[in-house]
């Protein structure tokens, strides 16, 4: 009897353990049918068969992986598997997966899609591919998908790629090769980007500067120096230091004294708001000079109007030729005016009683604070200890791993990219001791350094894929006219062969562009071209050697051969103006952007007299394609033939030249 | 005794293999779908983004920064450039005429001339994002 029981249990044992057996080895297979990419095909292929009955170029497809293979560039992407339809039109209203892709520069089946989107390609489930797991990162956020083209492009000039532009051109303005290593940015940029240092006692006021490195923005909105979150004390032990550091040579100083009032004329008559805004309202180039007169010194203004480049040689300002009673007036004017008239007389008391003495010990902390922080990165100061880059290497940052970083006390997302943006909003806020000022980037611009940050990847791309990076040779003019264009710093605001600023026209074929009386007038007195802008450039008073010197160098040297100076012997005849008028005013409709006479829409330059100021072959050459001459031009290339060309080319030389404007033209 | 033990080992081993049928839950959750780090609207997908600044940059001077036809030139105008967010007009214009007049300008949709044609500038890519963008203009705030 016993043992029939145990043997009754043996075999119930058996036979349960067998089922169970057999249980355990059926979940593979049954886990292989029920894979997520098969679902989706199938779905694919139902939708297509409703498609086709409406028509469609869509074909069903047999259920399989499907992938791009690249081995160049180590991409095995099966993202197709389930984004069947990423290449087909048809699909640009159908939900995800099936969703037409965007058009993009770039071909889809020989890239694949994780060198733009990041992900595991060789992933065979959503989430596997999208969040990422061993083999890597997950998506990259829509928002920075232009970081990928930083991969492979270089430069910040990457078409169709605004915020990784912007990013990179950020990082260049913001200096921050000072404390870090990035890749692709010269590890030093000119150190003359920020003041220099020596001297700066005898140029600010000391609370001006107690205020100023304890928020920067607060006195200069468009400032690229950072808040450092000073303490008070250190501060104070900072303003202390820096003080010191004056010039030895007194003729540098004397007093502003001269008439108000006559500078007043002078500062406007000299059109400085060209470059220098006032309160807001004028050029942005160079710093806003509301309230200057609370910041400087009035007995440093005169040497620095007077000629600037003996203060700071490598200030932007050019030289004007102004005589001491301007220099003198001027000065007054902008200490006794452009004040700030809201300033807190209280808290200036408090801040220079708060000053200490300058003791040595007091010096050493200025000192050692200084070069803590790395101030001498941006700004030269004879004798401080210039530190290497002392900031984290940023190289491969877009690839870093997310177990590395450290987030601190806060509550965002463990992701890259997030704590990117949170670093870069508030550098100290992942713990104490950090050093990393405060940059202030508004969210849109934390966005773009973030982009251009991300493109900064481990992936080795092989050189086929990377496009030949544009090597601009920096534009040096040396001998006569490299003196004059010293002097008055024309690259400040003009451009010239890829070098120079974008506030005023380039002028790198200005010698096929302009006629040299024009020019010659033009240097005597700038007039305004555009109305509706600004900006002026600013009276020189240059001497006629000068302006002889410079007329014959952009005369001779800033040409372009294709571009012939006259295009008639002789004036035009007059069906083809006529011809050219009718194209003007009625077939183009020219003037909805150009003014002639009084009408006339003010997007583009008034045209009366322009055969005066352009040459013919110039005008030629614009109308037959203006983006050549100009790529960023919004005057539309209208496909002229070279007929019409030189119809509207005569109908404008026809225009009544104007006589030498006065000076209430403006 | 060792047949008890087989058997809890196998009832373990098929529990696991059941539960891992819905896939791996990595825990790192590298994806963020919203920008969760700032408080503003969510921002333009890369068509709209790339159109807004082709219409900034081309169309905004006679068609005003949010489409309404009040650029800084309209005034000079007549007529006055369209205003992009007039809905009757952009139910009843197509995707064809758009392209159109954006390529060919104002006459070849028998609208004034006052239009210029930027298919000589404009490539069919840019083209086809700032038609996203002018179509999504229904929804941007007002001026």
């Amino acid at each position: 009897m016993k043992r029939l029981a145990s043997l009754l249990r043996v075999q119930t044992v058996f036979v349960f353990s067998s089922f169970l057996t057999l249980a355990v080895l059926a979940v593979p297979p049954i886990k292989d049918y029920l894979q997520g990419w098969k679902s989706y095909q199938e779905q694919y292929n139902k939708l297509v068969g409703q498609m086709l009955r409406g028509g469609t170029m869509a074909r069903p497809v047999s259920v399989g992986i499907i992938q791009t293979f690249n081995p160049e560039l180590g991409v095995v992407d099966r993202c197709v598997t389930c984004h069947i339809s990423i290449l087909d039109a048809t699909f640009r209203d159908a939900p995800q997966p099936y969703r037409t892709h965007p058009k993009t520069p770039h071909n889809i089946s020989e890239l694949g899609c994780t060198i733009c989107h990041g992900g595991d390609g060789r992933a065979t489930s959503k989430k596997d591919a999208h969040v990422g797991g061993i083999s890597g990162y997950g998506l990259l956020p829509g928002q920075y998908v232009a970081a990928s083209c930083g991969q492979c492009h270089a430069g910040n000039n990457v078409p169709e790629a605004y915020a990784l532009n912007a990013g990179r051109q950020l990082i260049e303005e913001s200096n921050c090769v000072a404390c870090h290593v990035i890749p692709g940015f010269a590890r030093t940029l000119e150190v003359g980007r920020a003041p220099d240092l020596d001297g700066i006692g005898d140029k600010v006021k000391p609370q001006w500067l107690y205020r100023w490195l304890k928020d920067p923005k607060a006195y200069l909105p468009r400032t690229r120096m950072p808040a450092f979150h000073f303490t008070d004390e250190e501060a104070s032990t900072l303003t202390a230091f820096l003080l010191t550091k004056k010039t030895t040579n007194p003729a540098l100083l004397e007093p502003a004294a001269g008439s108000v009032d006559e500078g007043k004329t002078i500062f406007r008559e000299r059109r400085c708001v060209s470059c220098h805004g006032v309160g807001g309202r004028g050029g942005t180039l160079a710093p806003d000079l509301g309230t200057v007169g609370s910041k400087l010194n009035p007995e440093w203004l005169p040497r620095w109007l007077e000629s600037p480049r003996e203060v700071f040689h490598s200030t932007r300002m050019p030289q004007f030729a102004f005589p001491r009673s301007a220099v003198l007036a001027v000065s007054s004017y902008i200490s006794t005016d452009l004040v700030d008239d809201s300033e807190d007389d209280a808290e200036t008391e408090a801040i220079l009683k708060n000053l200490p003495a300058p003791t040595v010990v007091t010096l050493k902390r200025g000192r050692e604070l200084f070069e803590k922080l790395g101030c001498s990165r941006c700004h030269r100061l004879e004798g401080a200890q210039v530190k290497g880059e002392f900031g984290p290497d940023l190289s491969n940052i877009g690839s870093r791993d997310i177990d590395l970083l450290e987030f601190g006390n806060l509550s965002i997302r463990r992701t890259l990219p997030s704590w990117l943006m949170a670093k870069l909003k508030n550098p100290r806020g992942f713990g104490n001791n950090l050093l990393m000022p405060n940059y202030q980037f508004t969210d849109e611009e934390a966005r773009s350094v973030v982009t251009a940050l991300l493109s900064i990847t481990s992936r080795s791309i092989p050189s086929r894929y990377r496009p030949q990076p544009e090597v601009k040779p920096e534009f040096r003019s040396a001998g006569e006219f490299g003196r004059v264009a010293s002097k008055y710093q024309c690259l400040t605001c003009h451009r010239i062969q890829g070098s120079g600023g974008a506030l005023a026209p380039d002028l790198t074929i200005a010698g096929s562009q302009l006629k040299p009386e024009w020019l010659r007038r033009y240097f005597r007195l700038p007039y305004t071209v555009r109305p509706i802008l600004q900006e002026r450039m600013p009276i020189f008073d240059m001497s006629e050697k000068e302006i002889d010197t410079a007329v014959t160098y952009i005369r001779l040297a800033l040409r372009d051969d294709s571009i012939t100076e006259e295009v008639f012997d002789g004036s035009p005849p007059a069906d083809l103006i006529k011809q050219g008028r009718t194209l003007f005013h009625e077939t183009y409709a020219c003037q909805n952007c150009h003014q002639i006479g009084m009408t006339g829409g003010y997007v583009g330059p008034p045209l009366d007299g322009v055969g005066e100021r352009l040459y013919s072959g110039y005008i030629f050459s614009w109308l037959r394609n203006p983006q050549a001459i100009k790529p960023e031009t919004i005057d539309p290339n209208r496909g002229l033939t070279e007929g019409q060309a030189r119809a509207l080319t005569a109908y404008l030389l026809s225009l009544p030249k104007v006589s030498a404007r006065s000076a209430t033209n403006e | 005794m060792y047949a008890g033990l087989a058997l809890a080992a196998m009832l373990v081993s098929l529990i696991f293999q059941l539960g891992m049928i819905g896939g791996r839950q990595p825990e790192a959750s590298r994806v963020e779908s919203k920008p969760a780090d700032s408080s503003e609207a969510e921002p333009l997908g890369y068509e709209q983004a790339s159109g807004a600044r082709i219409y900034a940059h081309y169309c905004s001077v006679c068609h005003g920064e949010t489409g309404e036809g009040d650029g800084f030139n309209a005034f000079n105008l007549d007529p006055r450039p369209r205003n992009l967010k007039d809905r009757e007009w952009q139910r009843a214009v197509t995707d064809r005429e758009l392209r159109t007049v954006v390529r060919g300008g104002g006459p070849l949709i028998q609208k004034s001339a006052l239009m210029p044609a930027w298919g000589r500038v404009l490539n069919d890519r840019q083209v086809e994002h700032v038609l996203q963008y002018i179509r999504g203009m229904e929804g941007l705030p007002p001026s």
